[in-house]
């Protein structure tokens, strides 16, 4: 019964994937379970596994985002000039801080707009995506610098571990902000799981009538989710900075299409109602190791964006498929009735 | 006589917002800079450039109307425009003679058309038989295009293409009508014919407003998902070979702004993101009016480029909240009369 129940789940396959994926990536390079490597994964895997935290959670809400990349540099950049502005120099909490509360404020816009237009989140952030770029772009002008304010320089070189490989001489560090995605991670699992707040994010997206009849505070839940994603991103803007060394105020841009093909790859219905935190982090390892690993295969990058394209079809595929031949069973049952 | 007016604005209270703001927006401009604003140059260069993300957006209408949405219109653009721009160039080598450039022309602007057609039954084939939502169906859609266009160019551009291409889609019709701009008009034309006049629209706004109702009343549903994807494909395409043509080069990466202008559009000129509703005409305007004010942007140069990604935004979201509130007021003056 339980094996029966393993093979319907996403996780699964997407599981059995990088397993096999990780296998041919080992007998193409001999590259691949090597300590470098998996440190190399662990680092890139630091943003998308942040970021899918809070589109999970969008999504089985029943809602989208596609402004997160722009609250996040938005929040990023705002906050570094700041700082700079005012040579702060005390803890680099408070970069992470003022980040996050604009990143909240921003995402708590969205989630307002969504509650009282009553239209597709999709658009709604979509139009909100382009605001919060054009305001950091042309009234922020924003550009790519690499001075950073003193404290926020000290984080980069912060590393909790670092490995060398004798043979290739080449070093990887696995940088201190990985600690925050594990808190995270384990912040929004207990959410999700174990509070009355995360019950009703999945009530929501089952079906948002019966949830408020339930008793839920429809509105309320979706501003939280929303505004955790604002916060989330903010959050992550300071990190990337921290991760890349530098100050990249457009790096981000496209990346939304990423995390939500990372969600939807590990079992999140889009239609809101289900998805998992094992299935999230997992997709957003998959679609990590296609873009890192590839080259290892000796597959040029150009394919890279085909594959993730290949991915999210089947990925989304064969369990709409499913849920489409149930629908038709039952309404052929129904008809004959 | 009252009655009468607020009759009027009621039944088509958008097309006569879009037009009031369409006049307001010239009128405003050519007050403020009428040395450039007025002159034939232009206009005709405004009227030239629209084509290209219109032609999108009457692409998307279709799948907006239909309760979709087409993430994918950009990515088929620029796949059907490479391979056309491929394709004339392997044949048409190195020959100068004009008449075969025409003819080759002609040829890839079908084959264009055949693969904007394959990427939307692409599309369809993956929202009706497989049911997955069409953002997502179309976003996967889009990477796997996308990606082979990259793949194919190698994420470079393709250049070198024969002049026919070029000299057929940037001439211009005694200095004052674009090729493209009647490109544009056929499009538009056969996209309202297509909503108007046959049972295909018809069923496309059922099916928009409830799918369970129209299956249930004998529509094939399948199958008008099908067409509508296939018929935004084709439109894309479209708008690929022109922009190949105003560029002279072929690129994977051409318009990425353009699915959020088409989707903009779409919204501004009255059709439903839920489905079900939508007029070509409304469409038409919200272009006409995207392009006006762009334009007009453009003659400030003290204003950067960036603002009008920031413009946009804030259009959609402010059009979007008047729609809102206007059914609001409607619904509650419907329930007061009761």
């Amino acid at each position: 019964m339980k094996t029966k129940k393993l093979l319907k789940r996403n996780e699964f396959y997407v599981a059995v994937t990088i397993f096999l994926l990780s296998l041919v990536i080992q007998l193409r390079s001999g590259q691949f379970f090597t300590a470098n490597n998996f440190v190399d994964l662990a680092r890139a895997m630091i943003i998308p596994g942040m970021l899918t935290m809070g589109v999970m959670m969008e999504i089985i809400s029943g809602g989208i985002d596609v402004s997160f990349p722009a609250i996040s540099m938005l929040s990023m950049y705002a906050t570094l000039e700041l700082l700079l502005k005012t040579e702060y120099d005390g803890p680099v909490a408070l970069a992470f801080a003022v980040a996050t509360m604009i990143g909240l404020c921003l995402g708590l816009i969205n989630g307002a707009l969504i509650c009282w237009l009553k239209l597709p989140a999709f658009i709604i952030t979509l139009g909100t995506s382009s605001i919060y770029l054009g305001f950091m772009q042309a009234v922020l002008k924003s550009h790519t610098s690499s001075l950073l304010p003193g404290p926020v320089s000290r984080m980069v070189k912060s590393f909790l571990l670092t490995v060398t490989n004798q043979e290739l001489g080449i070093s990887s560090s696995l940088p201190s902000v990985f600690v925050f995605l594990i808190i995270i991670v384990a912040f929004t699992a207990f959410l999700l799981k174990y509070t009355m707040l995360g019950r009703g994010i999945y009530a929501l997206g089952g079906d948002p009538v019966a949830a408020e009849r339930a008793g839920f505070h429809v509105n309320g839940i979706r501003l939280f989710v929303y505004g955790f994603m604002g916060a989330l991103a903010g959050f992550v803007g300071i990190t990337r900075t921290i991760l890349v060394g530098s100050c990249q105020p457009n790096s981000l841009i496209g990346y939304e299409m990423t995390c939500i093909a990372a969600v939807v790859l590990g079992g999140t219905r889009i239609s809101g109602g289900h998805g998992t935190v094992t299935g999230s982090l997992l997709g957003a390892l998959l679609l990590t190791m296609v873009s890192n690993s590839l080259i290892l295969m000796g597959i040029p990058t150009y394919w890279s964006k085909f594959v993730t394209g290949i991915l999210i079809i089947l990925g989304t595929g064969v369990s709409a498929y499913q849920a489409l031949k149930r629908q038709k069973q039952l309404a052929a049952n129904v008809l004959e009735d | 006589m009252k009655d009468k007016i607020v009759h009027f604005l009621k039944a088509d209270s958008n097309i006569s917002r879009l037009s009031i703001l369409l006049f307001v927006s010239v009128v405003a401009l050519a007050i403020m800079e009428p040395d450039i604003f007025l002159t034939q140059d232009y206009m005709v260069s405004m009227l030239y450039l629209f084509p290209e993300f219109g032609i999108l957006a009457l692409g998307m209408a279709f799948c907006m109307i239909s309760g979709g949405i087409d993430l994918c219109v950009v990515a088929t653009a620029n796949f059907s425009g490479i391979l056309a721009c491929i394709f004339m160039k392997t044949v048409l080598g190195d020959s100068e003679t004009p008449g075969a450039g025409i003819a080759v022309l002609c040829i890839a602007v079908l084959l264009a058309l055949l693969i904007g057609m394959i990427c939307g039954a692409l599309n369809g084939v993956l929202i009706a038989k497989l049911g997955i939502p069409p953002i997502l169906a179309t976003l996967g859609g889009s990477d796997l295009v996308m990606g082979l266009a990259i793949a194919l160019t190698k994420g470079s551009s393709v250049t070198d293409i024969p002049p026919a291409l070029n000299a057929t889609g940037t001439h211009i019709f005694g200095n004052l009508f674009p090729v493209t701009l009647l490109v544009f008009i056929l499009c538009a034309c056969f996209a309202a014919y297509q909503l108007n006049k046959t049972t295909f629209g018809y069923k496309l706004y059922m099916m928009g407003s409830n799918a369970t109702a129209s299956r249930y009343s004998g529509v094939d549903n399948e199958k008008t998902i099908m067409k509508t994807y296939i018929f935004s494909g084709m439109l894309a395409a479209v708008s690929g070979l022109l922009m190949c043509a105003r560029f002279n080069t072929a690129r994977a990466d051409f318009g990425s702004s353009y699915t959020m202008q088409a989707i903009l559009i779409c919204v501004l000129g009255g059709v439903n993101p839920n489905g079900g509703s939508g007029k070509v005409r409304g469409v038409v305007f919200a272009v006409l009016i995207l392009q006006v004010l762009s334009s007009g942007l453009n003659m400030f140069p003290s204003l950067s480029n960036f603002y009008k990604d920031l413009i946009w935004g804030a259009a959609l979201i402010l059009i979007i909240a008047c729609n809102h509130v206007g059914n609001r007021l409607a619904e509650k003056r419907l329930l007061g009369g009761n």
